[in-house]
C-alpha cells in the first residue's frame, strides 16, 4: 500500500503543471468556501455580541401576555417585576440584571418627525448588564433629558443641547407628548441603538407612561453558551413569564445568515464541480498516457486492484493537496479580515435600517473557524477519490497485451 | 517437462477482419533452456511469448508450467503467478520513467513483498553490478543509453530469480554490438543461474547465441 502510494505521488509530480492547475482550481474553491463561511460566522458573532451587549443581554423576561404588536397594552407591563427579581435572587448563574421600559414613539424636531424606540433605563443597574456607557460619544444621560443614537441625531439634525419632542401613548392608551433636551449622543456598533433609539431614565419613563411596571427584565448570566440549560432553570423559577434567550432573539439574522451560507455553498459546489471535472480529465489523460506503463506493471504482476488503488491514490493526493493549499490560502485571506475587517458602513446603509439582517455597523470582521476547514478536507478527498474512480476503473479494464502494444 | 504448450490457436481481429496469429502451436521446453523463437515480422513470435507469459489468452489450447495449468487461471491469479514466477524483457525496455534504475529493478521485489528493505537493496545492487550498471543506479531511464536501459530491464527480470524469463526482441532497438552484449549477458545468466530463457528475434546474428531455435512462420512452428 505504502509503495503504491509512493508511486502515485511520483506520478503526480511527473505532470507538475497539469497537477498544479487542477489542484489550484480546487484550492481557490476551498479557500473561498472557508473564507465565506468564516466571514459569515464573524458577522454572526459580532451580531450576537451587539444583541447581547446593547439589546437583550443573555435573557429577556417579559410578561407572559407580552405582544409586540400592542406596545401600549397594559398586559405588556410587569407591575410585579420586583417579585420576579426577588424570585431570581440567589440563582447561581445570574451575574446581574436590570429593568427596562421599551415603547415606540415619534421623535419630532419641530420640522420633521421619525419613528423611534424609547428605552427607559436605570443607569446604575443597566451598566452591570449592558455596555452602553462605553459608547457614549458626547454628553451623558442627565435627569429629565434624553440620549439618542448618533445616526438618529444626524438624520433629525439634532445636537447635544437641542430639544426634541417625543410623542407616544401612555399605558392606558392616551396620547402624550413631552419635550426633552438632548444631553447625550451614543454611537454603538449596534444598528438598532444607533439608528432609532432614544434613551431616557427609567423613573421618567414610568412617569410618562403612567405605570409602575416595566416591560422587561434583562439578565446577564455567567455563560452565554449555556442558554438552553439556563432557560429551563429560569422557566422553572418563574413559570408565568415569557423568557427569551439571546439565541431566540437572534433568529432573524440567523435565518438570513443560513440562507447566505447556502448561497455561498452553491457557488463553492459549482467551483468544486469544475475542479472535479478537471480531476477526471487529468486522470483520464494520465491513464491514456500511462497505458504502456500500466501494461508493464500488469506484466510484472500488479493486480487490477493495485492499479485501481494507484489511480485512486492520485485523486486522493490531489484532493488532500488541493484542500491543504486551499486552507493555507483561506488562512491568508481570512487573516486580513480577522485583523482588519471590512468597513460595511456604506454597504449596510444601502440596505437601510435592515442592515442585511445583521446587527453590525462599521467594521465587520471575520472569525477563525475550524469546521469549514475540516469539512473542506473531507469533501475534497471524498470528491477527488470519487472523481478518480472512473478513470481508475478504465485503467483496470485494459488488457496487459493491449497496453503493451500501445505506441507512445 | 518444465513448459508445455499444446494446440494453441490465436486469432486477432482488425475491425471485423480476422487474422490468425497462431495455428495449433505445440512445443515443450525443459528447465534451463536458452531458447530463441525466430521468424520474420508477423510470424507470431510475440503472440506466442505473450501467451506463454500469461499476458494474453489463447482462443484454445493449454499452457502448463511445472505441471500447473495456467490457461484456466483468472486475471488476479495470473497476476500473482507472473509476479512470482516470470520475468519480462521488452523490445522497448518498458522501464517506468519516474523511477530510477534502482527503483525499476526493485519494483518486482516491492510487489512480491517477500523481502525486507535491506534484503531487497542487497539483491538489487547485486544484480545491477552483474549487468554492469554499478554507479548508475540513481539515474532515471531517460538518463541512460538504450543498451543501459535494456540492462536495467534484464536486471528487473532477473532480480527475483524467476522460473522463466521471456524476452521479446530484446536486441531489436540496439546496434549489433550492444545487442550481442545483451544476449551474451542473458546467456551468461542462463549458464550461471540455470534460469530458463525464451527470447524472440528475427536477427540471424543474434540467433547464433541461442542453444535452441524454434522457427515460426505464419503462426506455425516450422522446425
Amino acid at each position: 500500500m505504502k509503495f503504491l502510494f509512493s508511486l502515485s505521488l511520483k506520478n503526480i509530480i511527473r505532470y507538475k503543471k497539469r497537477t498544479i492547475l487542477t489542484f489550484l482550481i480546487l484550492s481557490f474553491g476551498i479557500a473561498f468556501y472557508i473564507w465565506m463561511d468564516s466571514f459569515i460566522d464573524g458577522l454572526n458573532e459580532q451580531s450576537f455580541d451587539n444583541v447581547i451587549n446593547f439589546e437583550t443581554s443573555h435573557f429577556k423576561i417579559q410578561s407572559e401576555k407580552y405582544d409586540e404588536d400592542k406596545p401600549f397594552s397594559e398586559d405588556n407591563f410587569m407591575n410585579n417585576y420586583k417579585e420576579v427579581v426577588t424570585a431570581l435572587e440567589g440563582t447561581d448563574f445570574i451575574e446581574s440584571h436590570t429593568t427596562r421600559i421599551k415603547f415606540p414613539a415619534e421623535l419630532d424636531n419641530s420640522i420633521d418627525s421619525t419613528p423611534c424606540l424609547v428605552i427607559g433605563i436605570d443607569q446604575e443597574q443597566d451598566k452591570k448588564v449592558f455596555i452602553l456607557p462605553e459608547f457614549i460619544e458626547e454628553g451623558s444621560l442627565k435627569p429629565g433629558c434624553a440620549m439618542i443614537g448618533k445616526k438618529l441625531a444626524a438624520s433629525m439634525d439634532v445636537k447635544v443641547g437641542d430639544f426634541i419632542y417625543i410623542t407616544f401613548r401612555e399605558a392606558k392608551g392616551m396620547f402624550n407628548s413631552i419635550e426633552m433636551e438632548v444631553s447625550g449622543i451614543v454611537f454603538s456598533p449596534d444598528p438598532g441603538t444607533n439608528n432609532s433609539t432614544v434613551f431616557i431614565n427609567l423613573s421618567e419613563a414610568k412617569e410618562f407612561l403612567n405605570t409602575e411596571g416595566v416591560t422587561e427584565i434583562a439578565i446577564k448570566t455567567n455563560n452565554r453558551d449555556k442558554y438552553k440549560k439556563y432557560k429551563v432553570a429560569l422557566q422553572k423559577s418563574i413559570p408565568d413569564y415569557k423568557i427569551q434567550s439571546w439565541i431566540d432573539m437572534s433568529q432573524n439574522f440567523l435565518a438570513i445568515s443560513k440562507m447566505k451560507k447556502k448561497f455561498s455553498f452553491i457557488f463553492v459546489y459549482f467551483i468544486i464541480i469544475i475542479a472535479l471535472v478537471g480531476i477526471i480529465n487529468t486522470m483520464l489523460m494520465s491513464v491514456l498516457e500511462k497505458k504502456r506503463e500500466i501494461g508493464t506493471m500488469k506484466a510484472l504482476g500488479f493486480t487490477d486492484g493495485d492499479i485501481l488503488k494507484m489511480f485512486i491514490f492520485e485523486g486522493a493526493i490531489i484532493g488532500v493537496l488541493g484542500s491543504i493549499f486551499g486552507i493555507i490560502l483561506s488562512i491568508i485571506l481570512n487573516w486580513y479580515f480577522v485583523e482588519h475587517g471590512i468597513d460595511m458602513t456604506t454597504m449596510m446603509e444601502g440596505f437601510g435600517t435592515d442592515n442585511m439582517g445583521y446587527k453590525i455597523i462599521g467594521i465587520a470582521k471575520s472569525t477563525w473557524s475550524i469546521k469549514p476547514m475540516i469539512n473542506s478536507i473531507i469533501i475534497c478527498v471524498i470528491a477527488s477519490v470519487a472523481a478518480s474512480y472512473y478513470p481508475a476503473k478504465q485503467a483496470t479494464k485494459l488488457q496487459p497485451v493491449e497496453c503493451l502494444r500501445t505506441i507512445q | 517437462m518444465f513448459l508445455e504448450v499444446t494446440d494453441i490457436n490465436k486469432t486477432y481481429y482488425a475491425g471485423k477482419v480476422p487474422f490468425q496469429a497462431l495455428h495449433d502451436i505445440t512445443l515443450d521446453i525443459t528447465k534451463g533452456e536458452f531458447t530463441a523463437l525466430a521468424g520474420p515480422s508477423g510470424s507470431g513470435k510475440t503472440t506466442l511469448l505473450n501467451i506463454i507469459g500469461c499476458i494474453d489468452k489463447p482462443d484454445n489450447g493449454e499452457v502448463f508450467i511445472d505441471g500447473e495449468l495456467l490457461t484456466e487461471k483468472n486475471s488476479d491469479e495470473l497476476a500473482f503467478y507472473r509476479r512470482e514466477h516470470f520475468g519480462f524483457i521488452f523490445q522497448t525496455y518498458n522501464l517506468i520513467p519516474i523511477l530510477t534504475a534502482f527503483e525499476n529493478v526493485e519494483l518486482p521485489l516491492r510487489i512480491l513483498k517477500q523481502y525486507s528493505k535491506s534484503q531487497s537493496k542487497d539483491m538489487v545492487m547485486q544484480i545491477l553490478k552483474k549487468v554492469g550498471l554499478e554507479g548508475l543506479e540513481n539515474r532515471k531511464p531517460l538518463e541512460l543509453s538504450g543498451g543501459q536501459q535494456q540492462r536495467v530491464s534484464i536486471a528487473r527480470a532477473l532480480v527475483k530469480n524467476p522460473k522463466l524469463i521471456l524476452a521479446d526482441e530484446p536486441t531489436a532497438n540496439l546496434d549489433l554490438e550492444t545487442g550481442e552484449t545483451i544476449v551474451d549477458l542473458m546467456k551468461g545468466m542462463n549458464d550461471e543461474d540455470n534460469v530458463t530463457f525464451i527470447f524472440s528475434t528475427h536477427d540471424e546474428l543474434i540467433l547464433k547465441h541461442a542453444k535452441r531455435v524454434i522457427r515460426l512462420r505464419d503462426g506455425r512452428v516450422i522446425n
